[in-house]
């Protein structure tokens, strides 16, 4: 390797010592340190066992999807497996949601980890080809993946005959080329296989029809990196970690007006603002928190610091990414900042998104800049509005959403900008 | 096939499982708006205007992509349907021009017919004229012209290039609402697009134009029938449109549309200029027009006071006129010939007549194209061929390519596994074909399909078969050796076997030289007695073509009925002398090549594809 990027330099703390265990010092973990710190033992261990026992085993481990949406991981793999082989299993390391460098850690400081639960995880839904979709804009974790498959593979982790279990996988790297909208995982499997970037009509889901028509899981890197956990401590101790329902680690990448941004792994009973006070040190200069956004999908105001980091209702939810805002920013101006992110990163498939989402920003420009008429602010709360119904995936059904909240949340601070006189 | 119950706006239905909600409404004429759906493509779900209300799963659904299931209860006239639906029209309508006056969809375009019926009659958002710019990219065509700010991005046109011709010269460029729809190569004219004019079809705004058609009428003013195109042995199902354009122009031929089977090429869509241009339209003696029952009597008088007669029959005509003109040969004697006597005959004879037509064609796993281009020859042929593709004396480069093929040699066939057919070409060496032929036949999974080049030329076949016709390399040979007295020639076929110079040296010293034409220049002008010969639209007939047995109508009216006037000069012949067939064995001294923009005598006169022509032709060079 020639050229190799630098690996972000960020504060990784944990309380729990298993997805950071090693990640928490800002190095690339080897192989050697791998395996000297008990690595690839789970991998031992998962292929002395029953596939299905494994895919028994994170079922109730009531593991969920670490992605975003929570979708209980076991559930997801028994769906796969109902269908006939091939199946594919691809690891989505398309991590691009606005303050979210979670997966960056774990793939630039501790790449066998995601590896083995890699492989555990194609082992347990009989994929024979596995595939890491990782960020245009992650070069270093690119390389880095690369090497630490090569490493593997000279181990005999990787490739023909696993650790003479019978047992082949190859895995693949493939870049994006830097569209937000790849990481939803139909989009991610059109562009792998070559295409346009699009997310596909549900159903057929990727478990029924995904990667070429056949049967795919598309697991997030967090996700993937609980399996070793899963399979070494057994599914009884690993539902001992964090809160019954809600078991397992988590990663909570915390930025914005905070004294020690970085990424934090604790259980999901933690509050917003244990998080943020007792974790991240604070606000910076000890101000007044005014809203919290979990990347671009939520906005919470100082009253709810007391929610739970959790998948339920009314938790945080998401993907875990905090980003503190103290009372000298200003919200709405925050808020033309993420309607130009949905303008940047919406495909132009569905019409509701592709057009509400670019008129969403013109508007709210408009607006911030004093232009705006009476007709202009209706138009805006119109679009807002009715973006979500109709829009064929995820993207479009929250591209409305950080910003509905903040105008209900905030409507002090909307109330500034709106237009009294009807301009013509 | 399994039946469900389902409930639209209340009323129940009994339909077939794993229809789709849109199909089902359509069929049973509920009215469910819709943009990118088409029946020939595959679901893209882009345009969200079919949304609907399903009541068990209470949220709004796209009808085009939801499934009928038992009990499912559907409506299209939820408050919830109606809001969204005009959401996404104000959405649509936002950027949109709105230059209808000037738009050449107009009267005919989705956008307007929707939001007349679904959007509110507002604007939602303000926005002056001169924001409505949008990106663009110059498709630098002379025939194709994209407008960005008219275009809903509903991937029509990808995906009829990619899926039904396969071509794939367009493809989607930026994202987002910079979307735009861009050819692979520019100039579009030099790529692999085939100017099929699919995209300007399935377009349903006005975002897709034809060049040629542009600004010269509106679409109310035309007529439009449905019938089938004579360029080609295809006989695609087209839409002719017809009628006066403006004040200045008299009655003519505006376009030609594919119909929703989106079966056309350019020859159909842009070659239409030649219903336009120099047609013959009367029949004339010595250059004078004159009557149906003069030109009769003057034709009788000629045939019965000749000795040697000469019949030239195109493969152009249709069946009826064909016949007709067999037993005026029989009555008086004459050696009847056409220039695809001796190729395509030949060929026939030895494979067998099959009667394959492009719907069999899902029959088939493998398909063996035995041609330089099968594109070129027929293009509707190569938009019917999935499956696997092998070729035999492929040219690189010929739009063949399109398909992927396979290369192979004709020793590699009996590897071919399944039900295969072969698609030869007869102008082809005949030689090199009866090889492969010979290797095909043994096989009992092959089939063969002969593609020729003209239109009816197997109907022609099957008509003559049996009969007494000279091959056509000993016709051309008495015909230089002045043994003809008296000759009858259909359409221009002869100028592209034997070249347009030498056919008009040899009939320069013909007596009686009668010319049936459909253009008033060229051959007929050497002509005694013209009468004129008719394109679609313009005949009543039938005709054996890959779409199968086609019936077709005559409804343009300037058209003449050339199938009354031969039938008349039937009716009053006398003679029972039977066809003379000139003895002798001459090779065709060449066969003629095929170009996709221009095949035959007919399409050669179009300057729209003449234009075209010399585009690839420039570039290739």
């Amino acid at each position: 390797m020639k050229y190799l990027p630098n690996i972000l330099d960020i504060k990784a703390e944990t309380t729990l010592n298993l997805l950071l265990a090693r990640a928490k010092k800002v190095k690339t973990h080897s192989i050697d340190e791998y395996i000297e710190s008990g690595g690839y033992k789970a991998l031992k261990k998962a292929l002395s066992m029953d596939p299905k026992e494994i895919i028994d085993w994170v079922d109730k481990s009531q593991l969920r999807g670490r992605g975003g949406a929570g979708f209980p991981t076991g559930k997801k793999w028994q769906f796969a497996v109902q269908n006939p082989p091939p199946r594919y299993f691809i690891c989505n390391a398309d991590e691009s949601e606005p303050g979210t460098f979670k997966d960056r850690v774990l793939i630039e400081r501790d790449p066998h980890l995601l590896i083995e639960g890699m492989i555990i995880s194609s082992y347990a839904i009989g994929a024979e080809k596995a595939f890491i979709y990782i960020r245009g804009e992650y070069p270093a974790g690119y390389y880095i993946l690369r090497n630490a498959i090569e490493e593997a593979k000279s181990r005999g982790f990787l490739g023909n005959n696993i650790l003479g279990s019978g047992y082949s996988l190859d895995i693949y790297v493939a870049r994006g080329g830097g569209a937000y909208i790849c990481g939803e995982e139909t989009a991610l499997i059109e562009s792998l296989e070559g295409k346009r970037g699009h997310p596909r009509l549900k159903p057929p889901f990727p478990v029924q029809k995904g990667l070429w028509g056949c049967p795919t899981v598309v697991n997030n890197v967090e996700t993937i990196c609980n399996i070793p956990i899963i399979v070494e401590k057994g599914w009884e101790e690993y539902r001992y970690i964090g809160p019954s329902e809600y078991p397992g680690p988590k990663l909570f990448p915390v930025s914005g007006k905070v004294k020690k941004p970085g990424v934090y792994e604790l259980p999901m009973n933690t509050t917003l603002r244990e998080l943020i006070f007792k974790y991240a040190g604070g606000t910076l200069g000890n101000k007044k928190i005014k809203a919290i956004l979990s990347g671009a999908l939520d906005c919470f105001s100082a009253d709810e610091l007391d929610t739970p980091m959790d998948y339920s209702p009314k938790g945080f939810g998401g993907t875990g990414t905090v980003i503190v805002l103290t009372e000298e920013d200003n919200i709405v101006e925050l808020c033309l900042k993420i309607a130009e992110f949905y303008e940047h990163e919406s495909c132009g498939q569905c019409t509701p998104c592709r057009v509400g989402c670019y008129e969403q920003h013109n508007l709210l420009k408009k607006i911030i800049k004093g232009d705006a008429s009476e007709k202009d602010w209706e138009a805006f709360v119109y679009i807002n509005k009715h973006i979500q119904p109709t829009s064929i995936c995820g993207l479009g059904a929250v591209a409305g959403r950080l910003i509905r909240q903040a105008m209900e949340k905030f409507p002090k601070e909307f109330e500034r900008y709106k237009p009294t006189v009807v301009k013509y | 096939m399994e039946k469900v119950k389902i409930k639209i706006d209340g009323k129940e239905f009994e339909v077939e499982k794993g229809k789709t909600i849109l199909q089902v409404a359509l069929e049973n004429g509920i009215k469910i708006p819709y943009f990118c759906y088409h029946p020939r493509l595959s679901i893209a779900g882009a345009c969200r205007m079919c949304i609907v209300y399903v009541e068990n799963y209470k949220r709004l659904l796209i009808a085009c992509n939801t499934r009928v299931e038992e009990g499912l209860e559907v409506y299209t006239d939820h408050p919830l349907v109606k809001e969204n639906q005009a959401y996404i029209l104000q959405a649509l309508m936002t950027r949109h021009p709105l230059d209808c006056p000037i738009c050449d969809k107009a009267g005919e375009c989705d956008l307007q017919n929707h939001g007349a019926i679904y959007g509110p009659q507002e604007q939602i958002v303000p926005i002056s004229a001169l924001e409505k710019h949008r990106d663009y990219t110059d498709w630098e065509s002379d025939f194709l012209e994209y407008y960005s700010n008219r275009c809903i991005v509903c991937y029509r046109c990808t995906r009829v290039c990619d899926e039904v011709i396969g071509a794939k010269a367009l493809y989607v460029d930026e994202r987002g609402f910079h979307s735009n729809i861009v050819p692979a190569v520019r100039p579009i004219d030099t790529s692999s697009c085939e100017m099929c004019g699919a995209c300007v079809y399935v377009c349903p705004v006005g975002a897709i134009i034809s060049k040629p058609f542009k600004f010269w009428t509106r679409s109310w003013l035309l007529k439009s029938v449905t019938t089938n195109c004579s360029f080609c042995p295809g006989g695609c199902d087209i839409r002719l449109e017809y009628g006066v354009g403006d004040w200045r122009s008299k009655e003519k031929v505006y376009r030609v549309k594919p119909t929703d089977n989106i079966n056309v090429c350019a020859r159909a869509f842009f070659g239409y200029d030649v219903f336009n241009e120099n047609r013959l339209l009367q029949p004339e003696i010595n250059g004078k027009k004159c009557e149906k029952d003069e030109v009769v009597s003057e034709i009788v008088k000629i045939l019965e006071g000749s000795k040697n007669v000469g019949i030239v029959l195109s493969p152009y005509l249709p069946n009826e006129v064909i016949e007709t003109v067999t037993e005026i040969g029989e009555k008086v004697g004459a050696s009847v010939t056409s220039p695809v006597a001796d190729h395509l005959f030949n060929i026939l004879d030895e494979v067998g007549d099959s009667d394959i037509t492009i719907e069999d064609f899902k029959n088939y796993e493998n398909f063996v194209i035995v041609s330089k281009d099968i594109t070129s020859l027929v293009p509707v042929v190569s938009y019917y061929l999935k499956g696997n593709i092998y070729r035999i004396f492929g040219e690189e480069g010929a739009r063949d390519e399109k398909l992927n093929p396979i290369n192979i040699e004709d020793g590699e066939l009996k590897n071919i596994k399944g039900r295969t057919l072969i698609i030869v070409d007869p102008l082809l060496d005949y030689k090199q074909i009866s090889k492969v032929i010979k290797n095909v036949k043994r096989k009992k999974d092959f089939d063969i399909l002969v593609v020729p080049r003209d239109f009816n030329a197997l109907g022609l076949y099957r008509i003559l078969k049996g009969k007494n016709i000279t091959p056509f390399g000993t016709f051309t040979k008495a015909l230089k050796e002045g043994y003809f007295e008296t000759l009858i020639i259909f359409g221009e076929d002869i100028c592209d076997y034997i070249g347009e110079e030498e056919t008009y040296e040899l009939i320069s010293g013909i007596k009686n030289l009668i010319v049936s034409s459909p253009f008033s220049d060229g051959i007929s002008e050497r002509a005694h007695v013209k009468i004129p010969m008719a394109l679609f639209g313009e005949f009543e007939g039938s005709a054996y073509t890959f779409m199968g047995y086609i019936n077709f109508e005559r409804f343009l009216p300037w058209s003449f009925d050339q199938k009354i006037l031969w039938e008349e000069v039937a009716k009053n012949i006398t003679g029972e002398k039977g066809m003379t067939l000139l003895e002798g064995k001459e090779d065709m001294e060449k066969l003629p090549g095929v170009h996709l923009y221009r095949n035959n005598w007919i399409t050669k006169r179009s300057a729209l594809l003449g234009k075209l022509y010399e585009k690839v032709c420039s570039v290739n060079a």
